[in-house]
């Protein structure tokens, strides 16, 4: 059936249980040709002038031609989506092995959608600027115990202090200063 | 941002809805459709004969189009009896279908008898309370998945009242303040290890696979 | 991007209220916010806060509050500066910064998320109205600008060039709307009279104090102006 291979597109993102799956080239270009064949049928029989009854053929074609078109889109779109969160979650550096999953232009919109989001972080408040991936929670304390799950070496504190972050040491830290470091999975919130 | 089911172009959930296809009845002969026909044997699609047609292209067609008869599932009409004796809460609709609510909701123009449109909102006016006890009991941690029980919106209601119970527990309890690791990243990281661990496999045997590398 | 974050878990907090630690910050400094004191400014963020984490569409923009905002916490900053960490002021101090920080970065965060999804609708939305009248504060506009083009340049390069030429209507069948019968929680702030209810145009008196759920839509000129909240 017409707008099954597009389906398939959206069947395997969804049950991928990888942050993004490796962009499905072959299934896109699969889907685009199938796109290409409707039309060029539609047009076809169009300048024919075929009988009155092969409207409900065209009609057919032109519905699946869009639903082909709705199928590809919500597969880029929903894969935006993705991208768009890696920015939150991992900062501006996407990891390698994230990074292979995604084709050229995918890159090219991570870069582009990081570029913005830092600019408007900066200019918000009259270029006074706020970080809005930190402050994700309510704050309740000042300062939290931390654990440390990696090396990580000297880590400088807001007022100069220096500190050794080793594997498996325990400290008690500024809440602010060491959220990115939790978040990265570097330190560990103990309670 | 309060989430509500809103489907948009984008969808996905709602593509999904209209993947499925439906029983019709054709009414003309139409050329050169036979392809819609499996058993059919000329190149046309002959009148009396039943197709499946996929709601993506049954909600292009106007409701009285000359050509084609939506005929009511017969999942409807199955739960119709439950309906009227209010046992609805006993049905396992995911099994029945997995988009019982939206797919039915898709019909209901074509449906001029209106029993579909009256079905489905019995089912969930009568299921609603049962899935609002079942959320409240069902604690994120006790993995009881109730899938095949609920249709998908359900199951995303479901869900939801799930997270916002454990959400209000947490905070009766004052614990939920911790800051998390970043989800994407945990996930990354088990997948890390879980190719460090492979690797040290590899290790240990590397006569055998250091030829396919 | 996922707020799961409750606004009502900050008013569980026991520190002393923020507002008198700010206004004692401007006692001690000069008048150099007018009018409005920082209290009031604080209050308003905050209601503008939670009404957008409850609200279905984008709000008014409050760049004017925010930057008196920010400017005060870093002024404060900077007095705190000079007192000794272990000064008991200095950590009720850093406790609010770090609230007001958290309010203002969860506020901004509620708007982006919202304009990230209804991107073109709040574009176009934003297109007709006056220049007092806009959603998007003028730094969240250019941000919208270059997301929507963003994501036109991947969509092109990797699908839509290779496509039959768009219909008229196909473009804006794409666009994603907020769903404005959302239902709601609101308290009226003032008493309001005859609002109306529902499809028959049934009406109702709104006490002030009174709590009700009701499609947004029914009430989002309320809300515009004041006369009730979300919560």
């Amino acid at each position: 059936m017409f707008g099954d291979k597009a389906f398939d597109l959206l069947k395997d993102l969804e049950r991928s249980s990888q942050t993004i799956p490796a962009f499905d080239d072959d299934g896109l270009r699969q889907v685009l040709e199938e796109i290409k064949a409707i039309f060029e049928e539609n047009v076809a029989q169009a300048q024919s002038q075929g009988q009155a009854s092969s409207y409900t053929l065209l009609h057919f074609r032109h519905a699946a031609l869009q639903r082909n078109k709705r199928c590809l889109l919500a597969y880029l779109y929903e894969r935006c989506r993705r991208i768009k969160a890696l920015r939150w979650e991992f900062g501006p550096i996407i990891p390698d092995d994230i990074k292979q999953a995604l084709c050229e232009p995918e890159i090219q919109f991570f870069n582009n959608y990081s570029k913005s989001l830092a600019a408007y972080m900066r200019a918000v408040g009259d270029s006074q600027g706020i970080d809005l991936t930190s402050n994700l929670r309510p704050p309740k304390s000042l300062y939290i115990e931390v654990r440390c799950i990696e090396d990580y070496g000297k880590f400088e504190l807001d007022d100069g202090e220096v500190i050794h972050l080793k594997k498996n040491s325990q400290h008690y830290l500024p809440r602010a200063q060491v959220e990115s470091l939790v978040r990265q999975g570097i330190l560990q919130h103990i309670s | 941002m309060a989430v509500n089911y809103f489907p948009h172009y984008y969808s996905i959930e709602d593509i999904f809805v209209t993947h499925e296809k439906v029983e019709c009845k054709v009414n003309t002969k139409l050329q050169r459709m036979g392809f819609l026909d499996a058993g059919s044997e000329t190149d046309h699609l002959e009148p009396g004969r039943t197709v499946n047609l996929p709601l993506w292209y049954i909600k292009e067609l106007k409701v009285s189009n000359a050509y084609f008869t939506v005929c009511v599932p017969e999942i409807y009409k199955n739960v119709h009896k439950a309906v009227c004796e209010a046992e609805t809460t006993h049905i396992e609709l995911g099994r029945l279908h997995p988009y019982f609510y939206e797919f039915g909701r898709y019909l209901t123009p074509y449906d001029s008898n209106h029993v579909i449109g009256r079905i489905i909102f019995e089912t969930l006016r009568q299921r609603v309370r049962y899935l609002l006890d079942i959320s409240k009991n069902d604690v994120q941690s006790r993995s009881s998945k109730p899938e095949h029980r609920l249709d998908n919106i359900e199951a995303n209601l479901h869900v939801a009242g799930t997270k916002t119970n454990t959400q209000y527990i947490n905070w009766l309890q004052m614990c939920s303040n911790k800051i998390c690791i970043s989800q994407l990243v945990e996930e990354h990281q088990k997948k890390r290890k879980r190719a460090d661990c492979s690797d040290d496999e590899n290790d240990s045997h590397p006569a055998s696979k250091r030829a396919t590398l | 991007m996922s707020d799961t974050e409750t606004p009502a878990e900050l008013n569980l907090s026991t520190e002393p209220d923020l507002a008198h630690a700010v206004e004692e910050e401007e006692e001690e400094d000069d008048d150099d916010m007018e009018q409005i004191t920082a209290q009031k400014v604080l209050e308003i963020l905050e209601t503008a806060w939670i009404n957008e984490t409850n609200a279905p569409e984008l709000l008014q923009h409050q760049s004017d509050m925010l930057e008196l905002m920010i400017s005060q916490v870093s002024h404060m900053e900077e007095q705190m500066r000079d007192l000794d960490k272990n000064d008991f002021r200095a950590v009720v101090h850093s406790m609010e910064l770090e609230r007001i920080r958290y309010i203002m970065a969860s506020y901004l965060r509620c708007r982006l998320q919202k304009i990230e999804t209804f991107t073109q609708y709040i574009i176009n939305q934003d297109a007709a109205r006056e220049p007092d009248d806009k959603r998007l504060s003028p730094e969240e506009a250019k941000f919208a600008q270059e997301l929507s083009q963003n994501v036109d340049e991947y969509f092109h390069k990797v699908a839509t060039q290779y496509m039959p030429n768009q219909q008229r209507g196909e473009a804006e069948q794409r666009i994603i709307t907020p769903n404005l019968m959302s239902h709601v929680f609101l308290k009226a702030n003032v008493a309001v009279p005859a609002v109306i209810v529902g499809v028959d145009d049934e009406e109702v008196d709104l006490a002030p104090g009174s709590q009700h759920i009701i499609p947004y839509q029914l009430v989002a000129d309320l809300i515009q102006t004041n006369k009730a909240q979300l919560i």
